[in-house]
């Protein structure tokens, strides 16, 4: 069936026009294996605001570690490292249905998380702007590592 | 601009490290990957010759020139080693967007440069730079920084990796965005960028490099005739397969076994492929609600499967975006947007709620959720769920309890702002059934449902409920290859006892209050909407009068403005007679009231819908208390009893029409839109001259009213005609030529929106405007100075001329005192110039 499956795949994909035609004969016929691409779990994030998952990552245990931007400080986090336009770095479960922790991150360029290692040169200090996400990683140990860009 | 790197604990609750990452010029950090051993490894692209931590190449390059940068830091945040990737190519940029660890200790690198000699190795399948920007990848050693392998992708315009992803084996999936027409495809399920519509339009490409033979599996276009862009790429762990995931603006993406074939946003929907190892298409589908859809991460889940994190605007849980049950948050928050995580399994999964024993639960309402029975089967002892069906073939099952007596509402489409929305429906011929009972076999089926009037593949129900009562429903396919993807919508509407005029409640007494609630109210097809706006959220009365008189009806809602209306009452809703609506505002928030004049034994329909405040307007409704209340009537409140004027001038008490009447036949001052009743807070004045005279009527009220002035001619309030000689100067005042022995009646009304209160009017001899006597002249300035004598509030022009035939318009003023002077310019040259002053009319 999957050798079948293929030609079928192939075949439309030389005729664009007939792609979703393709995919409605290949439910009709009954592939349970290649129509079961499901949704097994989809939550919405964010608070009161305007708000953006920007990054997320998955832990060896299946933890699911996602960043989001919101409109303004958001009040509703366990910690809060920063100041300025807040992002959130929450932890769910691995089946969605609960958020572990959440802990706000303000990147305002002026007044960043603590703690600077002393790598900074210099900087443009007379450009202030507020941090653009690069992305999310986490370690083995399940600590969670985010790399931004701030600054105008 | 600077990079930023920190550090987490496992709890969330302490900052390990956090560290700038940057140089004295402009720095940009794109991906972050940590190892296994804790090691951080960031690449981005920067400005800054001190950039810190740089081991290879050692000398600095051209300050016109950008290159890429990967730096490496230890687990506790301190730097170790930065590589720069890049040339002296004149005005390069070289951009590293993406990090992905290779097998034996090597790294990928992915992203983008104009630099047209960077290093390539030997074995690069694409060795020359096609365009202005090319897409590169680049394989080197950790340990040793060698470059591996390196090769170009691109075409004639710009294009850019932006993301890659490894097995850690023999598989490299990469992804990115493009401009370019004739990229090096293999094996594409898409050959051709769609035709470019505009300078700004770019599509996607997703690739598979064979990291073993370093020849592309496959490199393919995804692109409709509107902008893409990517997300990211990410290889399954349990299958290989590849996934990419973006955000379209398109309608036109190729689709293959779609959760969602259309773009339903407004703007944006997000988008998700996936791949074979061999590089054919298992998926491309369209996913979200109805506006600002679109992914911005996905990542690897390690037992199978993406998660996807993106973003999805102005939901409401009803705009169709595929939440799902049993999330931490499965309805949208609020804001313009929120964020969402979406999990998509890379295999069929066994669904919990297959089996009607282990159905789901379903608490508050309304909800859209989305659910797939690709893999639910049937159960022994379990029927077809729909007449006409050999089924059971796919079931899912939920339950849920009645808050309370109501109706219960059941689609395999979403709902839309308050409409069925079969754009957001089933992806099969779904069937849907409700029962009761507790055990399979012997349950009682209440509804069944095929299919949707509105849909093609949906269907939908609506079942009179009990309060307290739990309900079962089946969700089915209408034939044995019936299944997949599906929204669910269940939605409860509260019975309310009076919502219908045919099942209004009687009120007793000479003067009864009540309480009542028109949250969970709707409106009839019958309904008379007498201010042009149908609220849709009435409750019905009716009450008999005993006496002749004044009533009041005060309506007190809890947090919503309610909207009035009082009929005679009549055998159906449609042959009801308007006796008085709308709403006079009460000083307290959330009251307004109605005064109207009964007769004994007359009986009167009441409605309080509505008008604004908590639930929005159009659509507001809560609790409130009401009341009916006898009134003194002011003796000038009827049209009969109307106040004689006996002379000029004339000013009046201050006199309060808060509980003035409507009377049948009365004229209408009330705007456009409101013109089928007058206000009803009208006061009545009569005046006949004994001489020819200018007079002016008006009024002065409270800031806060808008009071409507009225002079007329006649003896029936129900013929009553304007005055022949009325100028009207504004709402307040009306200036008129009155004549010896007419009789004039004078009416002050409300616009029915502001607060009544307490009103004077006035009866005055109207002067025409004048210029005083004396003429100031400066003619270094060139103005002249009039001193001119009028009415105060009225807007007079002046106008010029030199003949005395054409009038020119030179100003045009309020008079705030009854003299005052204009500085006019003037042409000395000129001859002659006359002025006039000209009252300006409404």
């Amino acid at each position: 069936m999957r050798i079948a499956l293929y030609f079928f795949t192939v075949i439309f994909a030389r005729h664009l026009n007939a792609l979703v035609f393709g995919s409605l004969l290949l439910c009709t016929f009954g592939i349970p294996k290649l129509c079961a691409n499901s949704i097994q779990w989809s939550s919405y994030v964010g608070s009161a605001d305007t708000d953006s998952a920007e990054a997320v990552a998955v832990g060896a245990d299946g933890s699911v570690y996602v960043v989001y931007s919101s409109g303004d400080e958001v009040s509703d986090v366990d910690f809060h490292w920063g100041t300025g336009i807040t992002y959130v770095i929450a932890k769910f479960t691995s089946d969605g249905s609960q958020i572990e922790w959440k802990t706000g991150i303000g990147l305002d360029y002026t007044n960043p998380p603590t703690d600077d290692k002393g790598e900074l040169v210099a900087g443009h200090p007379n450009q202030f702007g507020y941090g653009s996400i690069a992305g999310l990683s986490v370690d083995p140990g399940g600590n969670v590592v985010l790399a931004a860009t701030i600054g105008g | 601009m600077d990079g930023v790197v920190l550090k987490l604990s496992s709890d969330g609750d302490e900052l390990l490290f956090s560290t700038f990452l940057g140089g004295d010029s402009f720095d940009r950090i794109r991906n972050v990957q940590v190892a296994d051993d804790g090691r951080i490894f960031l690449t981005g692209a920067t400005r800054s010759q001190n950039f810190p931590g740089i081991q290879t190449p050692a000398e600095t390059w051209a300050e016109t020139v950008v290159p890429g940068f990967v730096s490496i830091l230890n687990a506790e945040g301190v730097l170790q080693s930065t590589m720069m990737v890049g040339t002296e190519y004149p005005n390069s940029v070289t951009e590293c967007r993406s990090l992905a660890f290779g097998s034996n200790g090597t790294l990928w690198i992915g992203g983008s440069t104009s630099a047209k000699d960077l290093l390539v190795s030997g074995d690069a399948f694409q060795s020359e730079h096609a365009g202005i920007l090319d897409g590169f990848m680049m394989q080197i050693s950790i340990n040793t920084s060698e470059i591996i392998f390196s090769s170009f992708f691109g075409g004639e315009s710009e294009d850019v990796i932006e993301s890659i992803a490894s097995d850690g084996q023999g598989l490299l999936a990469f992804g990115g965005t493009t401009f370019s027409r004739n990229l090096p495809l293999v094996q594409p399920f898409q050959d051709t960028l769609l035709e470019i519509q505009s300078e700004s339009r770019v599509g996607i490409f997703v690739g598979v490099l064979d990291t073993n033979s370093k020849q592309l599996i496959t490199s393919s276009y995804l692109s409709g005739s509107l902008e893409e862009s990517l997300a990211g790429v990410a290889i399954d762990a349990k299958t290989g397969d590849v996934w990419m995931a973006g955000a379209t603006n398109s309608n036109d993406i190729p689709v293959l076994n779609a959760l969602q074939s259309q773009n339903h946003a407004y703007k944006g929907s997000t988008v998700l492929c996936r791949l074979n190892s061999e590089g054919n298409l298992l998926l491309s589908t369209y996913l979200g609600g109805a506006a600002g859809n679109g992914a911005i991460d996905l990542a690897a889940v390690p037992g199978g499967g993406v998660l996807l994190a993106g973003v999805t605007g102005l939901n409401r849980n009803t705009g169709g975006f595929p939440s799902t049950l049993g999330v931490a948050m499965p309805t949208f928050f609020d804001g313009g947007s929120d964020g969402y995580l979406m999990y998509l399994h890379s295999d069929a999964q066994t669904v919990s709620n297959d089996s009607f024993a282990n159905r789901s639960t379903v608490e508050a309402l309304p909800m859209t959720l989305w659910a797939n029975n690709s893999s639910a089967s049937a159960e022994a002892l379990e029927s077809p769920h729909a007449e006409g069906n050999s089924g059971p073939f796919h079931s899912l099952w939920w339950s849920w309890e009645a808050p309370s007596d109501g109706f219960f509402d059941l689609a395999t489409s979403a709902r839309y702002r308050g409409e069925w929305n079969s754009l957001f429906s089933s992806t099969f011929d779904s069937v849907i059934s409700v029962y009761q009972g507790d055990a399979l076999p012997g349950l009682q089926k209440l509804a069944e449902n095929d299919e949707d009037p509105d849909g093609l593949r949906s269907s939908y129900l609506r079942l009179p409920v009990t309060g307290g009562e739990t309900y079962h429903f089946a969700v089915d396919g209408a034939t044995d290859d019936a299944f997949g993807q599906f929204p669910l919508t269940m939605h409860f509407t509260r019975e309310v006892a009076n919502d219908h005029f045919e099942n209004r409640i009687d009120l007793t007494g000479d003067s009864p209050s009540w309480e009542g609630d028109n949250q969970h109210a709707s409106g009839e097809n019958e309904e008379i909407p007498l201010d042009q706006s149908f609220h849709g959220k009435s409750v019905w009365y009716e009450w008999q009068s005993n006496y002749s008189g004044l009533m009041r009806l005060v309506v007190d809602g809890v947090d919503f403005s309610p909207h009035i209306l009082v009929f005679e009452v009549a055998d159906s809703i449609s042959q009801l007679i308007p006796v008085v609506y709308y709403q006079h505002e009460d000083a307290n928030a959330g009251e307004v009231f109605v005064n109207f004049q009964t007769n004994v034994g007359q009986s009167y329909a009441i409605s309080i819908d509505g008008a604004g405040g908590a639930g929005g307007a159009g659509g507001a409704g809560g609790a409130f208390v009401a009341s009916l209340t006898e009134q003194t009537m002011l003796p000038n409140d009827s049209f009969l009893f109307a106040d004689p004027v006996e002379t000029f001038p004339y000013h009046s008490e201050p006199i309060d029409n808060e509980i003035a009447s409507l009377e049948p036949g009365e004229p209408n001052l009330r705007a456009s839109g409101m013109e089928n009743l007058p206000a009803g807070l009208s006061l009545w004045w009569r005046f006949e001259s004994a001489i020819d005279a200018s007079l002016l009527w008006y009024c002065e009220a409270d800031s806060l009213q808008q009071v409507f002035i009225g002079l007329y001619q006649g003896n029936d309030l129900n013929s009553l005609e304007p005055a022949a000689s009325m100028r009207r100067v504004n709402d307040q005042r009306v200036a008129f030529e009155a004549k010896a022995g007419i009789q004039y009646y004078l009416m002050v009304d409300q616009s029915g929106y502001r607060l009544p209160g307490p009103l004077s009017v006035s009866l005055i001899e109207f002067q025409p405007p004048s210029f005083g006597s004396q003429i100031e002249i400066n003619p270094e300035l060139q103005t002249l100075r009039l001193s001119i004598k009028g009415v105060a509030g009225v807007q007079y022009r002046l106008e010029g001329s030199s003949d005395l035939k054409q009038w020119d318009l030179l100003n045009e003023f309020l008079m705030d005192s009854e003299e005052q002077s204009i500085d006019q310019s003037f042409d000395p040259l000129m001859p002659a110039l006359f002025f006039r002053l000209v009252e300006v009319l409404d």
